[in-house]
């Protein structure tokens, strides 16, 4: 038998042994930085090092910029490796200056979708977006709003921009924060080394118990510890059909692909007119 | 599984004995990874206690979602390719630059004693280009998925199964290539 025939078979008879008297030296070294980790980081009982920044019942709305802008968050840990200190409107000043998203998301069916948003940095708002996320293709112009069903193979229009999400996009960051306040929530801070990025990132977690017509939610904002610019966002609770699970990755001021927002209807789209006037 | 989601909780709530049975379960899972990956003992040793430092330092940002082995995996690919990156951003030797399996013997210093077949293994994946060896590795031992590695080397799922492909044909001739060699000697 040829072993090369079949690598699989050679990968699995490779086999790899441990010297135990290196063995135990080195679980020395690992339990040694763990009870070091212990000692320097109160984080074992309770599970995260979260820094609670903002108590629902203690914020004001009226006073919520100052209390945003007042609360630095000093991490007086032993930990040199930590960054020393990081306030939430870092964040929200560092997204003022964007003027193009692209984002790779992830919906609750597992899907995977792609964003492409162009913002007028001045005001925030968008002006142009492109998001394909499983069956559905959504183009928005500053004329009409497209959503192509790729299953039907059929075009509803709408004579209007209609915005990706209830929040600004590139200033989505801003804007969720602002909503967490006025629904009595809490916003709280955690530092992460990123295995796959090698380095600290900046997670900040917000959520809003249930509350009349609005469900639970609960999100966390993954920052770069230097851009301060999210780098992902993960839902973790929400209400049925809202919103996207994950943003997985988000690029900023990236240059758009030519066409990136023309819309050509499909041959043979069933086109379905939504406003009244551009009915034909 | 289940096991390594109640070792993780233990971990977390400060267990030492679940550290060290983590530690225990995967080491030699990962170091094989490693000398897989950089056909270097002394490398593979470093990246592998690193990651298990790493590990015990991270008790209060670990989550217990996913799969502990594929997490660990995972860290040890990236640690190696940051290396990788680094040296060549320093104009030394790379990886791919290595002349075989570190040393023959394995000293009273060595931690990793490698079988026969690993050493060949080692060798052989040493002369594929670098993401080829890490999809191949990464798939046949890490059991990852295509999917899991395109995330890793943050290319298309496409271009991944390319990379298997390629890097299986080239493994499968030169390993072959080596047992006739040992045959004819």
């Amino acid at each position: 038998m040829k072993p090369a025939d079949n690598i699989k078979k050679f990968f699995k008879n490779a086999a790899v042994n441990t010297n135990p008297k290196m063995d135990e030296a080195v679980l020395d070294k690992v339990l040694t930085a763990h009870e070091k980790a212990k000692n320097t980081r109160s984080g074992f009982a309770e599970p995260t090092l979260r820094r609670t920044i903002m108590k629902s019942r203690i914020v004001k709305l009226a006073a919520a910029a100052a209390i945003i802008t007042a609360v630095m968050l000093s991490m007086n840990l032993r930990d040199k490796s930590a960054p020393s200190a990081y306030a939430v409107e870092q964040t929200i000043e560092a997204m003022r200056s964007i003027n193009s998203i692209h984002a790779y998301c992830t919906d609750w069916d597992n899907s995977r979708g792609e964003v492409w948003v162009q913002i007028d940095p001045e005001t925030g708002r968008e002006e142009y977006h492109r998001a394909d996320q499983g069956n559905l293709l959504i183009v928005g112009t500053p004329q009409a709003t497209y959503y192509y069903y790729k299953d039907e193979n059929s075009v509803r229009i709408r004579n209007e921009y209609v915005p990706t999400s209830e929040v600004r996009f590139s200033r989505f960051f801003e804007d969720s924060v602002r909503w967490v306040q006025q629904h009595h929530g809490e916003l709280s801070v955690d530092f992460q080394l990123d295995e796959e990025l090698q380095k600290e990132v900046i997670l900040v977690h917000g959520s809003i118990p249930t509350q009349g017509d609005i469900e639970e939610k609960e999100f966390i904002v993954r920052v770069d510890s230097q851009t301060k610019l999210p780098i992902s966002l993960e839902v973790i609770k929400c209400g049925p059909g809202e919103g996207v699970k994950s943003v997985d990755r988000i690029e900023y001021n990236v240059t758009m692909p030519e066409g990136i927002f023309e819309f050509q209807i499909p041959d043979g789209a069933k086109v379905i007119y939504e406003n009244k006037d551009e009915r034909g | 599984m289940v096991e390594d989601r109640l070792l993780i909780w233990r971990f977390k709530s400060g267990s030492r004995d679940a550290l060290r049975r983590i530690y225990e379960k995967y080491k030699n899972d990962l170091l094989k990874l490693a000398v897989a990956l950089t056909n270097d003992v002394h490398t593979a040793e470093d990246v592998v206690q690193d990651i298990f430092v790493s590990f015990a330092q991270s008790a209060a940002r670990i989550r217990p979602i996913g799969n502990l082995r594929s997490y660990l995996m995972t860290c040890v690919a990236n640690r190696i390719r940051n290396r990788q990156r680094d040296r060549q951003r320093h104009e030394s030797p790379g990886i791919d630059d290595s002349d075989s399996v570190a040393s023959d013997s394995a000293g009273p210093e060595q931690w990793a004693i490698l079988s026969e077949e690993l050493r060949l293994l080692s060798d052989a994946l040493a002369q594929i280009p670098y993401e080829q060896r890490e999809v191949v590795t990464l798939y046949m031992q890490g059991d990852m998925t295509f999917r899991q590695i395109a995330k890793l080397q943050n290319a298309s799922v496409n271009t991944v199964q390319g990379r298997y492909r390629y890097g299986l044909n080239k493994l499968r001739s030169i390993l072959n290539s080596e047992i006739k060699d040992e045959t004819c000697r």
